[in-house]
């Protein structure tokens, strides 16, 4: 396969020079192509896209549908308008609409984001319409329908034309495009990358779900609020009808459409959007975009049928939707009419083919052709004798009950966990093992009983207050951060230390040849190691590894059972779920015995081996065996 | 004396609004139906509406009896459901992304694009066959249009809780909505028992537009502000509860034509909102849903 | 009856079945043995059709049907009693077990008329089911639960029943219980494949068995030839 050319550049600098040709050839454009309604169009665009970078904190990076940004922009032109009536210098009445924006934008936040999929969607469509009706009906202050006119103020006493106002849309556009770029390359960004895979292991891990999804959408609300300010002052004219539902619909195609988390899927979608009702206005080019869209989505179905197989739903409609469009295009009569049924058309044919969006498209080309230099890693340093020592009781259990719908799933379990120890859990399938470990970790809250680690009693059902007193635990079923590499999921644990440290936790486990490798793209005991690492980079007081060993090849079990009992003599207590045999005989100080959510027995791995009771539940009943033999007729 | 008028005129406003709240709750249940079996609901769910009412509306000019052309048009709501079950929502969930919810936006859009085109921009009147006159209940006036909506909307949902319930078709669609691996193990086939509920959610949706384009009139725009009512009772309801949407539905009718008769008419909808937006926030199951736990 | 040959599955990630091979004969019981997390459920699942096999062919009376929906292979005849019983829990006992034959009654008629027969036969097999028989599934106990899972199994007139885990999260009488029904069945001739991590048992009450260690079958066998084997012992008989 052809690997690509290396320029010996990494991905970061191309896209600076890519960026900034492209900003130099924007900010030069009004000297080509002049009038007052071109450099209207190009501002237009400019406040689009911190608008658009706004809505995709939200849409992209939190992956949450959010209807609430055309409502959030006009919160931000109001609060702009009104402070330059109140006469306002630039800059502060850009502050006022930012804030005017950012604060019911942050109101609205903290409950919406407890919220998922549908549920937050229709929380954001409902602000929306309550700000319109409220903007519509306020007639005092927004003098309703009628709508506010304002003169745009100037900067520092420079008066400001058309195109230095577009100059300085597009300075700030490339102000808020740095900032978002840099604010989602950190370790905040990283957590919102990682809350989106698994918000139950960002709490269990101590990253904190709902504070970085608030902040996250309390930027993009002030972006909202910033681009309402400069559309004021772009159009001197204000109607809250102009912001309502069709407005918003736009947005979200944009973003949709440029390609979700990416500043450049906001910056085109913004451009399309701006231009597109424009240029659907001019016939001819019109129909040329869309006979050219239809030759693009027929390429994949035609490939398909080359290769003698029915093509897909997701090859085939968007031909199917181009195709239509093409028809309504050459042969309706009244085809202005059809406007927003051919944009619907061309959306659908992106949104189906497309998922990724156009810059999505761009890059995959893009990494297809050029070979990146990667960036050099920093040595290890740290690593698990950095761990710190813990002291006295680790873990104490007095009374434990949960029950599920009258399932009692936990009964009465008291246990407790010394300095250093490692306790091995075990029972049979169903007995209550993951339940106990779940209601350590917070993500259940007991019906009864209580729970304390390392002397504190963390607040019950509640996985950040468990992490707070030093649990930390690893997942039965693998909870990784897909979206992240190797090196990210550890970053995005460690409450101090920097690259160096979280290369030190790989090592330790083994995986610092896969630092900048996607978890999406590990193995499955890849990933089992990762976990171990994740929580050990919490630096916990009590390690909790849920069935380690599940699912691993003879040899990763070897590499195992090394790095636990390193563990333990770095002195972690550790709690072990595990139905190897021989990884608990060989690490277990004890063993408790676990059987219909009861706890059966307690003591080292040769007492609890011998034990009947034992023995009867988890390696299967004797007499049952017997019974059937005299049945059968072997 | 004052007093006693005042409250006339209020328990007036609640009745009537209440009765046509149980549109709303019509459509909140086509959200359910579809929620249930696949976890996604339309957010043109409007559109449909407003098809439906459409189709109604020239099946009747055709010359066909009402009835006839409101099953006519319940036929080709269910039709529509299926096809945006089809089209926006099926690939979308298997990719488990939220796609779906912009598909099916987008499926709208066209649906209003093409209704303008075919049937034009203005609002139409729909012509009914009963009478215009109204009757009264110890001073209130309700008349037949409204018993029609509510009456209707109650019919049709009963209805298909009776087929759901005694059908063998009806409780395997309940059993993909429990787990729709094993109801795949039982021989049930659970993309078509999905699409089904798409298509009766559809047909739900033309039926609750022909009941109640004699009130709004028939026009491209008549329901988008439905999608989101009916969204809301389906929610604050709970999106799994049942019946406890009627009751949502009729408060929440009832709630706007009172805060409109005493806020003035823009503020209809505001206090809708508020106690949708608080409802959530404190319980995102909804008032009748059942909580749900997290698993790992 | 049904043929596997080197099939893989798995989840994302590295397959956990990594190119098994099994055999099962008309009117035989055969039992797959391992440790959890060996791949014995994604074996299973792949056999149902409720994953998609990456690789290798599956033959049921002599036809592939890798790539079937599961639907699709059920109405073929093969029927998952699944790991933790997945019972439809808001439906009521009767409910659950009609939905077991659903492909073979009618749709919109009278259909309990139509599956009385098999009603019958599942309430003379478990008396218990009757009683609770307008109860909703969910709120039965541990051990009436799976019997409601085996009697919906049974309900499908199946012509391969597979067994994953019956006797996951019960107490040692029910188990006891469980496996003297899957004995009864067998007796009557139904063929059964049955998973399951009770070794013991498992061997007690199957003819052939295939010991799986981290998704390869290493050991296969007539079942008391297993049983007295010195590895399969040292390693689940303890």
């Amino acid at each position: 396969m052809f690997a690509g050319v290396s320029l010996g550049l990494r991905e970061n600098t191309v896209e600076r020079i890519l960026r900034t040709a492209i900003f130099i050839g924007l900010a030069a454009l009004p000297a080509l192509w002049q009038g007052q309604y071109a450099i209207g169009l190009l501002t237009l665009m400019a406040v689009y896209g911190v608008l658009l970078i706004g809505l995709d904190t939200t849409v992209g990076y939190l992956g949450q549908i959010n209807l609430a940004q055309a409502a959030l922009f006009a919160l931000g032109a109001y609060g702009t308008a009104l402070a330059i009536g109140a006469g306002a210098s630039l800059p502060l009445a850009l502050a006022a609409g930012i804030a005017a924006a950012l604060l019911p934008g942050a109101a609205l936040a903290l409950p919406a984001l407890r919220l998922e999929g549908p549920q937050f969607a229709l929380s954001t469509l409902s602000f929306a319409t309550l700000t319109i009706i409220v903007l519509n009906e306020c007639e005092s202050v927004t003098n309703g329908a009628l709508g506010l006119s304002i003169t745009r103020p100037s900067l520092f006493s420079i008066p400001l034309n058309a195109t230095s106002f577009y100059w300085l849309c597009l300075a700030l556009l490339f102000g808020v495009w740095e900032a978002s770029k840099m604010l989602f390359k950190s370790r905040f960004g990283l957590a919102i990358e990682a809350l989106r895979d698994s918000p139950t292991a960002t709490d269990a891990l101590g990253i904190g779900t709902l504070r970085h999804k608030v902040l996250a959408f309390a930027w993009g609300s002030a972006l909202a609020g910033l681009a309402g300010g400069l559309h004021t002052m772009n159009f001197e004219y204000l109607q809250p009808a102009a912001f309502g539902y069709d407005l918003m619909v736009m947005l979200l195609l944009g973003v949709v459409f440029g390609g979700r988390r990416s500043q450049w899927g906001a910056f085109l979608g913004a451009a399309v959007i701006a231009m597109l009702p424009n240029l659907l206005s001019n016939r001819t080019l019109f129909s040329f975009l869309v006979s050219f869209g239809c030759i693009l989505t027929v390429v994949r179905p035609i490939r398909a049928l080359l290769s003698h197989r029915v093509p897909v739903f997701r090859e085939a409609a968007p031909a199917i939707a181009m195709a239509l469009a093409v028809t309504l295009v050459f042969f309706v009569p009244n085809v202005e009419e059809w406007r927003k049924g051919i944009f619907a058309l061309f959306l659908f044919a992106v949104v189906v083919g497309l998922p990724n969006g156009i810059a999505g498209a761009l890059t995959a080309t893009l990494h297809r052709w050029i070979r990146f230099t990667p960036l050099p890693l920093k040595p290890a340093a740290g690593g698990i004798n950095s761990s710190r020592k813990s002291e006295g009781i680790a873990l104490r259990l007095f009374g434990l009950c949960k029950s599920f719908g009258g399932m009692r799933a936990v009964e009465n379990v008291t246990l407790e966990i010394g300095q250093g120890e490692t306790l091995g859990l075990i029972g049979p399938n169903g007995s209550g093992k993951t339940t106990l470990v779940n209601l350590i970790s917070g993500l259940y809250t007991p019906d009864g009983g209580t729970i304390e680690i390392a002397g504190k009693r963390p607040a019950s059902g509640s996985l950040m207050s468990a992490f707070s007193a030093g649990a930390a635990r690893t997942f039965q079923n693998l909870q990784p951060f897909f979206g992240l590499t190797a090196l990210e999921s550890i970053l995005v644990c460690q409450q101090e230390g920097g690259e160096s440290e979280a290369m030190g936790w790989l090592l330790a486990v083994g995986l610092e040849g896969k630092a900048r490798v996607r978890c999406s793209e590990l193995s499955y005991g890849d990933l089992r190691f990762l976990e171990i690492a994740r929580a050990l980079a919490t630096r916990p007081r009590i390690l909790m590894l849920d069935e380690p060993a599940a699912g691993m090849s003879k040899p990763d079990i070897v590499r195992l059972i090394d790095l636990i009992s390193s563990i333990k003599r770095a002195g972690i207590p550790i709690l072990l779920i595990e139905h190897h045999q021989d990884v608990v005989a060989e690490l277990c100080d004890r063993v408790a015995v676990m059987d219909g959510g009861r706890l059966i027995a307690l003591g080292t791995p040769n007492q609890v081996r011998r034990d009947p009771k034992v023995i009867e539940a988890y390696l299967g009943a004797d007499n049952i065996a017997r019974e059937n033999m005299e049945v059968l007729p072997c | 004396m004052q007093i006693n008028v005042e409250f006339l005129a209020l328990a007036q406003m609640a009745v009537s609004g209440g009765l046509m709240g149980m549109a709303y709750a019509l459509v909140a249940y086509g959200f359910q139906l579809t929620h249930a079996a696949g976890k996604a609901v339309n957010f043109g769910q409007g559109e449909l509406v407003m098809l439906g009412a459409f189709t109604g509306l020239s099946l009747s000019g055709c010359g066909l009896p009402y009835w006839a052309a409101v099953s006519g048009a319940m036929v080709v709501g269910a039709a529509l459901g299926w096809f945006v079950e089809r089209t926006a929502v099926r690939l979308a969930l298997q990719q488990q992304n939220e796609g779906w919810v912009l598909l099916t936006i987008i499926v709208g859009l066209f649906g209003v694009s093409a209704a303008e085109n075919i049937w034009g921009r203005e609002d139409k009147p729909f012509p009914v066959p009963w009478p215009e006159s109204s009757l009264d209940f110890f001073g209130i006036s309700v008349t037949w249009q409204e018993l029609v909506v509510a009456a209707g909307a109650l019919g049709i949902m009963t209805l298909i809780e009776l087929a759901k319930r005694y059908t063998m078709v009806g409780i395997a669609v309940q059993a993909v909505s429990a787990d729709q691996d094993a109801a795949e193990v039982c021989g049930i086939r659970s993309r078509s028992a999905i699409s089904l509920s798409w298509a009766v959610s559809g047909m739900a949706a033309a039926f609750a537009g022909t009941i109640i384009g004699p009130v709004t009139t028939v026009g491209p725009t008549m329901a988008a502000a439905l999608t989101l009512k009916a969204f809301s009772v389906a929610v604050v309801a709970g999106l799994d509860s049942g019946f406890g949407l009627l009751l949502v539905g009729l408060a929440l009718g009832a709630t706007e034509n009172i805060s409109g008769f005493l806020l003035g008419s823009g503020w209809r909808e505001a206090p809708g909102l508020i106690m949708l937006i608080v409802g959530l926030a404190l319980r995102p199951q909804g008032l009748f849903g059942k909580k749900i736990i997290r698993k790992v | 009856m049904l043929k596997a040959e080197n099939l893989r599955a798995g989840y994302s990630g590295d397959d956990a079945v990594r190119g098994i091979s099994i055999e099962i004969a008309e009117g035989s019981c055969v039992a797959l043995v391992g440790a959890n997390g060996a791949g014995k459920s994604t074996l299973v699942k792949a056999l149902c059709g409720l994953i998609k096999p990456r690789g290798g062919r599956v033959l049921f009376g002599g036809e592939n049907i890798v790539g079937l929906p599961a639907s699709e292979i059920a109405r073929r005849g093969i029927s998952l009693c699944p790991e933790g019983r997945r019972l439809f829990a808001p439906l009521t006992v009767e409910e659950n077990l009609l939905l077991g034959a659903y492909p073979r009654l009618p749709s919109f008629g009278p259909f309990r008329r139509a599956a009385s027969g098999d009603l019958q036969h599942i309430f003379e097999l478990f008396p218990r089911l009757e009683e609770r028989r307008l109860q909703q599934a969910g709120s039965l106990s541990g051990g009436e639960q799976q019997m409601l899972a085996l009697g919906r199994v049974l309900m499908a007139r199946p012509r391969l029943m597979i067994l994953d885990e019956p006797s996951m999260g019960l107490a040692p009488i029910l188990v006891k219980e469980i496996f003297k029904t899957i004995s009864s069945l067998r007796a009557t001739g139904m063929t059964i494949l049955l998973s399951e991590q009770f070794a013991k048992s498992a061997l007690a009450v199957s003819d052939r068995a295939y010991i799986i260690e981290q998704g390869s079958v290493v050991l296969e066998g007539m079942s008391t030839s297993l049983a007295k084997n010195p590895a399969v012992i040292e390693a689940y008989l303890g």
